[in-house]
């Protein structure tokens, strides 16, 4: 690869949502968009859990995208900040939290909400005592971002980042300004407000 | 105590319809294996990179890119 070449992360081309339609054979193919090759590898390996947490905190899929794209320009505009004195996971992470909390507070100053999903969800079949025993269905992750809708930022926020396997207690605290001791035993309360919450979705 | 035989029966009924359905029950232990789950079904849309792309290519070259005149000098 020559230093003026560039690498798209998927080789991406534009396509069509709907299968029954066709491009033209007379335009040809918008070339792939690249991103910078030194910022590839950086968005393959982070874009995932980024984009995960940013949903699942703001509640809406175009939201989020446009979260994902604001936070990794950001990244690339502060590449030169970045020390190395912390893994680029959770450099990453707190760009998206405090991305994401100045939007909520904005949203919040101008009275917008997320729709409230009122479907009624398909119940597992029969009483169970676990609430956590769900139907793998299409609407479970609106019962998940209900649930977590329900919960204190700072739960929904501890819940969303212990889910990535990638970070350690100390990690989370580092992003949450708190202690590792600080972090388990809020999670232990989250955990419970999240299982009762998330059952009232059934 | 154990269910009724016939409540027995319908859940096992209700559990083989959501099978053939092509769905199926999972368990989880903690809400972040839920989380985590859930993760894994959700994909970055294809769109993000493509507009990430364009942002960036018009985007100045990050600073530790760039070198001070009397550094290219050298």
């Amino acid at each position: 690869m020559t230093p003026t070449a560039r690498c798209g992360p998927t080789g991406v081309t534009t396509m069509a949502d709907d299968p029954a339609e066709t491009v033209s054979a007379e335009a040809p193919p918008a070339p792939p968009v690249t991103l910078p090759a030194d910022f590839t590898a950086i968005y393959e390996a982070h874009s995932q859990p980024i984009f995960y947490l940013a949903l699942r905190l703001l509640g809406d899929p175009t939201a989020a995208q446009d979260a994902t794209h604001d936070v990794f320009v950001k990244a690339y505009r502060k590449l030169d900040e970045f020390r190395g004195d912390a893994e680029i996971r959770t450099w990453l992470y707190r760009i998206t939290l405090n991305h994401c909390s100045n939007l909520r507070q904005s949203w919040s100053a101008r009275n917008i909400h997320t729709a409230d999903d009122e479907t009624v969800f398909d119940r597992v079949g029969g009483a169970s005592e676990n609430p956590l025993r769900v139907l793998e269905t299409k609407e479970l992750g609106q019962r998940i971002q209900t649930a977590l809708g329900t919960l204190p930022d700072e739960y929904r926020v501890l819940l969303l980042l212990v889910a990535d396997e990638e970070l350690s207690y100390e990690q989370i605290g580092q992003l949450t300004q708190q202690t590792a001791d600080a972090v388990r035993g809020k999670l232990h309360r989250a955990r419970r407000t999240f299982t009762a919450a998330f059952a009232k979705t059934a | 105590m154990n269910p009724p035989s016939s409540q027995l029966r319908q859940q096992t009924a209700t559990e083989q319809v959501h099978a053939t359905q092509g769905e199926s029950v999972r368990e989880f232990a903690t809400p972040e294996e839920l989380l985590r789950h859930d993760r894994a079904s959700i994909a970055v849309p294809e769109a993000v990179a493509e507009r990430l792309g364009e942002t960036l290519a018009a985007e100045p070259p990050p600073a530790s890119e760039k070198k001070p005149w009397w550094k290219r000098l050298l």
